[in-house]
């Protein structure tokens, strides 16, 4: 008994040390076409551009993404993904990448007009904030870019978050499960009613996939919004 | 704000005993214990009561609890929790081997108590008793890079408590029970707190050994103002609630000197971890 408690006593100081938690963050890679085209003026040249976030969320520069287009008659491109308008009509620009981790072939489209003028498409995404956890956290949101080139994110009128958790933040991230690669916009101090948050020009509207909630003091996420 | 005080029974604090339904100490008499208390959790129960997970945290302290006779009537208690450490793990993914956030720990004096318990009568095996706790603020209520690692809750508290004793036999053996019921005043915005609790014990092999069950009850009052809007970083800032229910084994292997094991866990909560805490101590009768 006595040996018991003794050990009981030494041992007690060594359990609380800090040890470390394994977190699964695994997620599936995306590529993103970051400026994509509603319209290309017939003649015209375009150089498309991607974002790829792999296994983790994290971007990589200069991914190797192999272009393609449906009709090469319509609208021609490059391996470097430099299209030109060759006829009018309508065709589907690919970029598909092999995942260097998994193997994984990724692609995301998109289906341009070849016409008389030359049209960006318009950059804006609605969704929703739903909770991962417990706790209250919902309402509607709008990203989109501004008439000064300013992204905004707002939240709606529906919008309501509980109060009875401390320490809790809002992140733009490409994984779910992680806030190491995310933009923390910053603490969260509205927690009823439409609101706003201008981001800095240094963010694109395709940098990022999430609206993260989270709690810093607890390091666990609490909501979220997918946005692409 | 109206708060109704409910008047109550029981006992005071986990670090009691030998003492049956009398837990005064005789006039000149004490007790003195030096206690480790651990508690680490990954999950926690949330406002609504519903359990969590979060990043594996966790609290050490190393506490001197004493309680002395100033006479037949009155009693000084003291709770020195001079060490309180309050840690969290790294998170390290497990995809990459990557560190996604280092852990990190603060350590400091926690918050003391201070107190008076005044025998109100004693009656054959009845005993009933009031206590006054002083809730010194002198922990770090805003440690670490975030304010969370917490060693004090940063407020004045005075809790009052009426206790009740009993001891009575079963099949020839003797027992004892306690209850208390108590009302902590709390200040700087937090809510104020209705306590109550029992324990129910017997000592085995010539009084040598000490075997109890206990169970504590905290509910908040919601009548304070501190919330996630306007506090920084407080982990448990308020409201604050849970049953626990635990147990305790003590062995004294002299006639003043002791060791102890105890067990304690919420088995429903709001605002509090979802795990169990661990405690080991050497007590010292002062006789």
């Amino acid at each position: 008994m006595k040996k018991t408690i003794l050990i009981a006593v030494c041992v007690l100081p060594l359990l609380s040390c800090i040890k470390t938690d394994l977190v699964n963050d695994r997620v599936d890679p995306k590529i993103f076409i970051s400026n994509p085209l509603s319209s290309l003026e017939n003649g015209k040249t375009h150089s498309f551009e991607v974002n790829y976030f792999n296994y983790v969320g994290k971007e990589i520069e200069n991914p190797d993404v192999t272009w393609n287009s449906s009709d090469p008659s319509i609208l021609a491109i490059t391996g470097d993904g430099v299209a030109t308008g060759m006829n009018l009509g309508m065709a589907t620009v690919t970029a598909s990448l092999t995942t260097t981790e998994e193997s994984l072939i990724i692609t995301n489209s998109n289906l341009v007009t070849v016409s008389m003028s030359t049209i960006e498409d318009p950059v804006r995404f609605e969704g929703t904030i739903i909770t991962t956890s417990s706790y209250l956290l919902e309402g509607s949101y709008i990203l989109e870019t501004q008439d000064n080139d300013v992204i905004r994110l707002s939240l709606g009128d529906d919008y309501e978050a509980s109060t009875a958790l401390p320490g809790l933040y809002i992140y733009l991230g490409n994984n779910p499960n992680s806030i190491t690669d995310a933009y923390e916009i910053g603490p969260v101090t509205v927690f009823q009613g439409a609101h706003f948050y201008d981001l800095p020009q240094t963010i694109s509207i395709y940098d990022y996939s999430y609206i993260l909630y989270w709690c810093k003091p607890f390091s666990v996420k609490v909501g979220e919004g997918q946005i692409q | 704000m109206k708060n109704t005080i409910i008047l109550s029974l029981l006992l005071v604090f986990t670090c009691q005993f030998f003492t049956h339904a009398q837990w005064l100490e005789k006039k000149g008499n004490g007790y003195l214990k030096l206690s480790a208390w651990a508690l680490e959790a990954n999950q926690h129960y949330t406002n609504s009561g519903a359990i969590d997970p979060n990043a594996t945290r966790g609290t050490f302290s190393l506490s001197l609890y004493g309680k002395y006779g100033l006479s037949k009537n009155w009693d000084v208690i003291a709770y020195i929790p001079f060490y309180v450490k309050t840690y969290q793990n790294h998170q390290v993914s497990l995809v990459t081997n990557e560190t996604l956030a280092e852990g990190e720990e603060n350590t400091s004096f926690g918050d003391m108590n201070i107190g008076v318990e005044y025998r109100l009568f004693k009656k054959s095996k009845h005993a009933f008793s009031t206590t006054l706790t002083l809730g010194i603020p002198s922990g770090d209520s805003n440690g670490g890079s975030d304010g969370s690692y917490q060693t004090g809750d940063g407020e004045f508290n005075q809790e009052l408590r009426f206790n009740a004793g009993t001891s009575f036999k079963i099949s020839k053996h003797s027992f004892y029970a306690k209850g208390y019921l108590g009302f902590n005043n709390r200040t700087e915005g937090f809510s104020d707190e209705v306590k109550f609790g029992f324990e129910v014990g017997s000592s085995l092999l010539k009084k040598r050994l000490l075997l109890l069950l206990r169970s504590n009850t905290v509910k908040s009052q919601k009548n304070g103002s501190l919330n996630a809007a306007n506090s920084s970083g407080n982990i448990f800032a308020n409201n604050v609630e849970f049953v626990s229910v635990g147990g305790e084994v003590s062995w004294k292997f002299t006639k003043k000197i002791g060791l102890s094991l105890a067990y304690n866990s919420a088995i429903s909560g709001k605002v509090i971890y979802a795990a169990p805490s661990y405690s080991a101590g050497i007590f010292y009768l002062l006789k």
